[in-house]
């Protein structure tokens, strides 16, 4: 294969995502609404990154700390509150119509829980030829065709003794194979997986992952992979983003991220992930109490009340994000940027 | 001379469920001890049977399930054949249970604290002065402020719920804690603070744990021993320390690769291909011979008996002594693939 064939319009983006924000508002009294007294969740608050055509980010963090909303937001299955997501060109949050049919063909969402991501009473080949109907794949033979490479790709072979198959009479990890095959079937440019392996035993959650990772490659697939478990991304994604309260607080290539950490939280985290070596030596870094609510943001740096290094800044002012090189971004106090929280303090004021 | 006695002596234990095709053996003749101040890991995959020893160990298993053989020794007492009038007596007491997605089992309508002296007035028989001391005392053990005692559990994060309801399983000094996916639905941050919690118990109150958990690392850092269930059987028993150095059974190897480690991460995981067998109708010979690169012949025919591999560690496989040279195979992702 030559190697040299790759454009500068392969290299650039496939998916740019600019100052995200998704806050639900809460559902309260009449009155408190009439009184302007709008306390909403934020659950995504100003999240920027982007993905090459063919490249895998991973989001991981806490619950609650906004990934999923993330992912959802991607695929339009929520709406962002602002901000803008840029896929091949095209900002995805103003699309209506035709063009979001289109848009949706393009990118597909892998679900978590495979024993509720089918219709029991539906066969597998009916789950499967759904999507293609629903998109207009009219010649019978075809779609019979894509169904059979779907699951014969994800190595459920052969393929065709799966099609009478009903969900029951598979076993978790062949269910999770189906759910990747229906979200290959119309041949998407982009996939994100929401915890793609978290209700599978071990035993089988790597054979998952390894097709995952094949089928990624073999399409060229731009992957956004949404989970707790740092190790899963480790073994997934070339760009890791650490997320706390809906905010990417680091952000680098996989391996700089997790091995060599520079956010006190991103510290915190990958130090208390438990390690299968009894002999490991460990040091763990404290941090105090439970992730705040969602609801009322602490001021400043929204880790500044758990950080044991904070400072009065920390308090006061936003950590803008800074670049560290090699494609390392950090939000903290720490790493300098303190004369730009400023620049954003003024320039948030004027506007 | 005497030989001191294990706080638990396991032996042949059975448990059968009673289902519409048949009776399943669930626990199919385990044996094991925990010795006071031990942390045992039971790790298996879902349906191994794990819980339901733990559940057979208090006498709580449900309705169609049932001990169908074996004695299981806790303070040289056989449980099995305790009436239940002396059982009552005995959990809570001696031992006790943190259960499954146990966050979840708080009642929403009553205070925390209320709930957690219910266990000591009517199964600790104190009076009300004596439980909230006790109480306060407990939460200060697992790591919450006393004055949350008067919270209800929905103004408790999950890791918080977790943690009153181990301080309700410690209230009346059980020598014996079975805890079943203790951490499981916990963010890291909090299953590290969770584990944190059961190191210290050991520590300060030498109590005796069995953590039953699927996450071999969580074994790897809170457990002395460790006991690997497969299909209602014990295929793998050892130092967790000996477990993690020199594994010996063909599914402890495979479960070792498959698992990711964030210190070290592997070029290719390895799953262990195909399911495990229904165990209304266990296949003969070794349980793990449908899934196991290394079945022979004989693997087929002849049950694998748990024997000593090397001092104090033990392992149900024909081929243990060929492990050196399996162990190296294992590492592939073809051995595992030759299978399916």
């Amino acid at each position: 294969m030559a190697v040299s064939s790759v454009t500068t319009n392969e290299r650039a983006p496939l998916l740019e995502v600019r100052d995200l924000v998704k806050h639900f508002p809460l559902r309260r009294g009449m009155l408190a609404n009439l009184a302007g007294d709008s306390e909403a969740v934020h659950a995504v608050n100003g999240v920027s990154f982007s993905v090459r055509r063919g490249g895998s980010i991973g989001l991981a963090g806490e619950s609650g700390c906004g990934k999923s909303t993330t992912a959802k937001m991607l695929l339009r299955l929520f709406e962002p509150t602002s901000g803008q997501i840029i896929f091949d060109g095209q900002d995805i949050v103003t699309l209506k119509g035709a063009d979001l049919k289109a848009f949706r063909r393009r990118a597909q969402l892998m679900f978590q829980n495979p024993y509720e991501s089918f219709s029991p009473r539906f066969t597998i080949f009916r789950s499967l030829v759904e999507p293609l109907l629903i998109h207009g794949v009219k010649d019978a033979d075809e779609r019979t065709r894509r169904v059979w490479q779907a699951l014969n790709d994800v190595n459920l072979q052969p393929a065709e003794s799966f099609f009478q198959k009903f969900p029951h009479q598979l076993s978790g990890g062949q269910l999770q194979r189906v759910v990747l095959a229906r979200s290959l079937v119309l041949e998407p440019e982009f996939l994100a997986a929401d915890e793609p392996v978290s209700m599978l035993d071990v035993s089988v959650r790597a054979g998952i992952l390894n097709t995952m990772k094949e089928q990624a490659a073999q399409r060229n697939l731009t992957t956004v992979y949404i989970s707790h478990d740092l190790s899963l991304i480790q073994y997934l994604c070339e760009t890791t983003a650490i997320m706390y309260l809906g905010q990417i607080v680091e952000m680098g290539p996989t391996a700089g991220v997790i091995n060599e950490p520079q956010h006190p939280y991103t510290k915190a985290l990958i130090s208390t992930i438990p390690i299968p070596e009894p002999e490991r030596k460990k040091t763990t870094i404290p941090i105090e109490g439970g992730v705040p609510s969602a609801i009322s943001l602490p001021s400043g740096c929204t880790f500044h009340p758990r950080c044991p290094f904070a400072m009065d800044i920390c308090e006061r002012k936003v950590p803008p994000p800074l670049d560290l090189g090699q494609g390392r971004t950090v939000r903290c106090f720490l790493y300098g940027g303190k004369n730009e929280a400023d620049e954003v303090g003024k320039n948030a004021a004027a506007a | 001379m005497s030989v001191p006695q294990p706080l638990l002596d396991v032996r042949d234990l059975r448990v059968e469920y009673s289902t519409r095709r048949g009776t399943m053996h669930a626990v199919d003749g385990i044996s094991f001890t925990v010795e006071k101040g031990q942390h045992l890991g039971l790790i298996g995959e879902s349906g191994c049977g794990k819980t339901t020893t733990g559940r057979a160990l208090l006498r709580v298993l449900p309705r169609n399930g049932r001990v169908g053989g074996g004695q299981m020794f806790f303070k040289e007492r056989d449980l099995v054949t305790l009436s239940e009038r002396e059982m009552r007596a005995l959990r809570w007491r001696e031992i006790s249970m943190v259960p499954q997605s146990s966050m979840d089992t708080l009642d929403p309508v009553y205070r925390v604290g209320d709930q957690l002296r219910e266990v000591l007035t009517l199964r600790g028989g104190m009076n009300n002065a004596e439980a909230r001391a006790r109480s306060a005392e407990l939460f200060d053990l697992v790591g919450l402020a006393s004055d949350r005692l008067d919270n209800y559990p929905h103004e408790f994060s999950g890791g918080m719920r977790q943690r009153a309801v181990i301080a309700m399983a410690l209230a009346l000094n059980p020598d014996l804690v079975i805890a079943d996916e203790p951490v499981t639905a916990l963010d890291v941050i909090v299953q590290h603070q969770v584990l944190e919690t059961f190191r210290d118990l050991q520590e300060r109150l030498g109590i005796s744990v069995i953590m039953i958990t699927h996450d071999i690392s969580v074994v790897a850092e809170t457990c002395d021993e460790i006991a690997v269930m497969y299909a209602g059987k014990i295929m793998e028993r050892a130092p967790v320390r000996r477990f993690f150095a020199m594994p010996f059974h063909p599914y402890a190897l495979g479960l070792q690769n498959a698992f990711p480690n964030l210190a070290r991460p592997k070029e290719t995981l390895i799953s262990i291909e195909g399911y495990p067998p229904d165990l209304v109708e266990p296949p003969k010979g070794c349980r793990f011979n449908t899934r196991c690169p290394f079945a022979i012949e004989r693997c087929f025919v002849e049950e694998p008996p748990l024997i000593e591999v090397e001092p104090g560690h033990q392992a149900a496989c024909h081929r243990w002594r060929e492990v050196e040279q399996l162990r190296e195979q294992a590492k592939e992702a073809e051995t595992w693939q030759s299978v399916a």
